[in-house]
């Protein structure tokens, strides 16, 4: 086998392979024949000690092929980070803000309903104690029956109001856990 | 000399032998590859697609310069990464040479 034959045929063997890349493998085998022809040996020994360029080209193609599994796991990986970057960069932006206004909002009416009911339990209880212990509690000139009623309605207006943000907390920390389970998804979905 | 031997285990031995003559100097794939088969009976063939995997995996780096013959050759020489492999190699071949030889040659025995 001369020198062109060996090339021409490590070339097929090749051919799966991007052109620039067989381009760059062949001129290792061209520069390793002029070095060898400049020592004085012939094209066929080159040849012949180089071995089948059919065997080479496949531990080419192998290498390549171990190569691009490499690089796939590698991409996705750098996809997932991307992925999570860009939601951390929108969940900073978009959705911090208004998730504290939320907070803040629930946090508020939690304090109101607390205060309701225990408006309503003081000015309830105000009315025994006023009647039974004058020097202590002192009432206004309304009716004790107008301000017990008015207390009891008050207090569990307010009772009422506390069930009623319970729910609304639960409500708020489900879609909370939802929300972080898709932006999980999203993440995983890249990988 | 050059030794024959199993082709596998030739495969490792030469990644082994590559990794030691380039921690030494750089060379130039077929300088590189007459000091191997000096030695060992190798396909010199494979010897480049060994030297452009060791690259790619950043064991060596490459650049061009014209040898003292004259035209422009690559040269091959070894990175901080590969210096670090070549050692893991040498220590697992140096154990596994030692207990092929304490087997082969019977030194447990006495």
């Amino acid at each position: 086998m001369n020198r062109m034959e060996f090339i021409r045929s490590l070339e097929k063997s090749l051919s799966k392979l991007p052109p620039t890349e067989v381009e760059d493998i062949v001129r290792d085998y061209e520069e390793h024949f002029d070095a060898g022809m400049q020592k004085g040996k012939t094209e066929e020994e080159i040849a012949q000690a180089l071995g089948n360029p059919r065997m080479i080209g496949k531990v080419y193609r192998m290498d390549s092929l171990l190569q691009e599994e490499k690089k796939h796991t590698f991409q996705s990986t750098t996809r997932a980070v991307f992925a999570s970057l860009g939601l951390g960069l929108f969940n900073v932006i978009f959705v911090l803000g208004p998730y504290a206004g939320l907070l803040g909002v629930l946090a508020g009416l939690w304090a109101a309903s607390a205060a309701l009911a225990a408006c309503g339990f003081a000015v309830t209880i105000s009315v025994p104690f006023g009647l039974l212990l004058p020097s202590i509690v002192r009432l206004s000139g309304i009716s004790p029956v107008f301000l017990l009623f008015t207390g009891i309605g008050v207090c569990a207006t307010g009772i009422l109001a506390v069930i009623g943000m319970m729910k609304l907390s639960a409500l708020f920390f489900e879609m909370t856990v939802r929300y972080l389970r898709f932006n999980l998804r999203v993440i995983k979905k890249e990988a | 000399m050059a030794v024959s031997m199993n082709i596998q285990f030739k495969k490792g031995v030469l990644e082994l032998c590559v990794l030691v003559l380039l921690s030494e100097r750089d060379y130039y794939g077929y300088e590189l590859i007459s000091r191997i088969s000096e030695r060992i009976e190798i396909a010199e063939g494979t010897v480049y697609p060994l030297l452009r995997r060791l690259t790619k995996e950043g064991y060596f780096r490459t650049y061009l310069q014209e040898s003292k013959e004259g035209p422009v050759r690559k040269y091959y020489a070894i990175t901080d990464k590969g210096r670090e492999y070549k050692n893991v190699l040498l220590d697992e071949w140096s154990r596994f040479v030692d207990s092929v030889n304490s087997l082969v040659m019977g030194e447990d025995k006495s």
